[in-house]
Parts: C-alpha cells; structure tokens; sequence
C-alpha cells in the first residue's frame, strides 16, 4: 500500500466519475433540446391531415 | 533433429503446450459454439503461431513486448510478420480507431436519440470500472495505468479497450484482449442473476410499450455530430474514438454516402482479422503465465458484475423522477457489448411479463454504453497520461 498515489486515486475514481457523468449528462439534455426544436420547427400540420381524411 | 535442420520438438515448453490448448478451446468455441467467431478463431490460430519454438511469426523483446522493425528487419530475420501487423496497426492504434469506424456504420442511435436519458445508463453502468480500478490499484498488483486498462473491460467494449492498453499498458494487451472478447460472448451467463439480485419481481415486470418515438433523419444526422463535439469538448483525449464512431455512424445516416458506409463495414472484417490474429500472437507462455493473467481474469467478472449493477440503479434513480416508470432492468443493457445485452434484457423482461418487449428500450442504453466506454478511456488517458 505504500506505494499508492492517492490524488491519483481520487482524479481516477472520482473526478472521472464524475466527469463522465457530467458529460453524458449534458450530451442526454443537448439531444434532448434538439430533438425538441426539430419537433417544434417541423411538426406536421396533424389537425390539416386529419381534416382532409375526413373529407374523403 | 535430423542433423540438418533445427526441428522445434526439443525446444517446446509446457507452457507452449497449455497455450496451445488455450488456442484450440478458443477456436473450438468459435467454431463449435459459434461463440464471437470472428475474433476467437483468429485469436485462437494467433496463440498456435507464437507459441511454436522458432517458428519466428513474431519474435519478443526481453522485456515480454513484441520487437519492432519494418521490412529490413524482416529480411534479416529479426522479427516476423505479425510483429509489422502489430508495429503499424496496434502501436500506431490504427487497428482500433478504424475498426470504430467500423462498428459506426453499423450502429443505429435511434432508441438513444428517442430516450436521451438512456444516455445515463450508459455511464451508470462504468460502474464497474472505477469499481475494478480501486480494487486493482489498491491491491498493489498493477500500476495506476495497468489498472486502469484491466477495468476498462467493464465497459465491454472492444476497440476502446485496445486503444487504451496499446496507450497505457501494452504488455497486457494480450490477456486484456483475449478476456474482454471471451467476456463479453458470456454477457447471457453473467447478467441475469444480478439482474435478479437487484431488483424484485414487480419491478422487473413493468410494461413499456414496444414501440419508441419515431426519429427523423435530422435528428439522426445531427446526432453524431452533436456527441463528437460535446465529447471532443469536454475530454479532448476520447476524440479519436468518439470521433471515429461518430463519422462511421454519419456514413451511415446521412444517406448519400451508403458505398462509403458499405466500405467500412467491410474494412471492419479485415481489420477485425488483422485484431484477431495479433492480439492471440501477444499470448506467448512466457507472457502469459503470470498471477496477473489470473487476476485480469477474475477482476474482468467483478468488473462486468458492477457495470451492470450500475446500469440497473442507474435506472432505478432516473425512475424516482419519472411519472411514467422505466422497467429498471433496461438499465443494465448500459454495458455496451451490443447486442448481447439487449437481448439479455429483452428475454428477462418476457420472461416476468409475457407482454413486453423491451429490445428497442434496452438497445437505447446498449449503444450509450458504447459511447460512455469511449468517455472513459478519453478520462483514463486525460489523468494518466496515455
């Protein structure tokens, strides 16, 4: 035991930890925001859709 | 043996002759038991070459690493061929960033982008990472950098375990290698009783409805490009590997480049071949027989056991939030090793509930787990200097 680096240690297990979920975290709520604006920018006209099956 | 020739009969070890079994079990499961056979088979031969006596395929230093050279020292016989496969494919790290390439094209983000907070099973499930890097460390038998590339393989991801031994650790690239594919054709055996173990009954016969939003192609192309600049970001070391996986997965989604996505699914068996064969040539006796090889062994199934143990209370964390409940055992697909442990989750949660079907809701964290392996590494070499 004595020849372990403890801050080593500490930044492995964590800081890096940490980060890790830091990142995906931030990746998961970008992907999110995204997906949202396409969602809101391109939504198709639904209400225009169903209003025109039920004229046929 | 004759007088005339050297024979290598007379120069055999036991240690030649235990790894020689080693390779034939290898391929003998590859072949027979259809278990990962396109790795296992190349590995398999790969230990038959470095373990016959002078059949010179590749030659080591003292120091267990293999000899480096090119083509003069080819013809003067100093080294072997698989040693300039080894020089210019896994020094350089060639092999594993293309075969990401690779394994891009072949991947589909759809159930990630449709469920983003599927993202966090995928770095929930490194649990057993951090958690096989203390134990290694901390026991005293490998270094901080050994340690390090032993845990990775809890993240059951191939290529990013390469890259990171060939950075940190490459006398252990043999070993590591070897376990981390065997490992990974074991996700059916390993998983289920931990999943059991975590969570009861009820839990694990929550209903999901089969189906996930539908994804548009904007989302898909922007995908890659999103998580190759956050990751590239924020652990500038993941880069090669993110940033490989990500353009493969772009070929894939941008739907005008499907000859060059082709391409790269086609160079990944080649490449694949190249792994397979090298990595077994990095098992001679006298590397492989040490304690260590026993403990990568061993820790390797501590390692998978907390991956998924994190992965499944991951999900049950995330469930605290949400109204609408996530059947927890989809947080153990976290662990990469596509899509084996999908479909580990997709049988347990038929069997507790004969109405679900969760395949498309666990290859969500299935295909995160293999972006969070990459983070991982990226981390890994960030602190220690890979």
């Amino acid at each position: 035991m004595a020849n372990i680096d403890w801050q080593v240690v500490t930044q492995v297990a964590g800081f890096g930890f940490l980060v890790l979920f830091i990142v995906i975290a931030i990746l998961a709520l970008v992907v999110w925001l995204v997906s949202l604006v396409i969602s809101k920018l391109f939504k198709k006209p639904v209400a225009t859709e169903q209003s025109s099956e039920s004229t046929k | 043996m004759l007088g005339l020739y050297e024979s290598a009969f007379g120069l055999i070890t036991w240690g030649n002759i235990v790894m020689l079994i080693i390779g034939a079990l290898l391929i003998y499961l590859g072949i027979a038991k259809k278990i990962e056979p396109i790795l296992l088979v190349p590995i398999g031969f790969g230990i038959f070459m470095v373990n016959l006596p002078i059949a010179g395929i590749m030659t080591y230093n003292p120091d267990g690493l293999p000899a480096l050279g090119g083509l003069k020292e080819i013809a003067e016989g100093k080294i072997g061929i698989l040693n300039l496969i080894y020089y210019y494919g896994l020094e350089s790290e060639l092999i594993p960033l293309l075969i990401f390439l690779g394994v891009g094209t072949l991947m589909d983000f759809s159930p990630t982008i449709a469920r983003p907070v599927s993202l966090i099973f995928g770095a929930s499930a490194q649990l057993g990472v951090f958690v096989v890097f203390l134990i290694a460390y901390l026991t005293g038998f490998f270094t901080a950098n050994e340690a390090a590339c032993v845990a990775i393989i809890g993240g059951s991801d191939g290529p990013p375990t390469v890259y990171l031994t060939v950075a940190l650790a490459p006398i252990l690239l043999g070993p590591i290698t070897m376990v981390a594919y065997s490992y990974m054709a074991l996700v059916p055996i390993l998983q289920p009783p931990i999943i059991r173990l975590l969570t009861t009954k009820k839990e694990r016969a929550i209903y999901m409805s089969p189906r996930i939003r539908e994804v548009s192609k904007l989302e898909l192309i922007l995908f890659p490009i999103i998580v190759f600049l956050v990751a590239a970001l924020f652990v500038p070391k993941c880069a090669p590997l993110v940033g490989m996986l990500m353009f493969g997965n772009l070929l894939r989604v941008s739907g005008v480049t499907d000859r060059l996505a082709q391409a790269g699914s086609i160079m990944n068996d080649i490449l694949l071949l190249l792994l397979g064969v090298c990595v077994g040539a990095l098992m001679p006796a006298q590397v492989f027989f040490s304690t260590r090889t026993l403990l990568i062994l061993g820790l390797a199934v501590v390692a998978f056991a907390f991956s998924t143990a994190g992965g499944i209370l991951g999900a049950k964390v995330v469930n605290l939030f949400l109204k609408e409940k996530i059947n927890p055992i989809v947080g153990a697909a976290g662990v990469s090793a596509i899509p084996m442990a999908a479909r580990v989750v997709q049988r347990e949660g038929q069997k507790y509930n004969p109405r679900n079907y969760l395949l498309m809701h666990a290859l969500g964290p299935n295909m995160a787990g293999a972006i969070g392996t990459s983070l991982v590494a990226g981390v890994f070499m960030g602190i220690l200097g890979g």
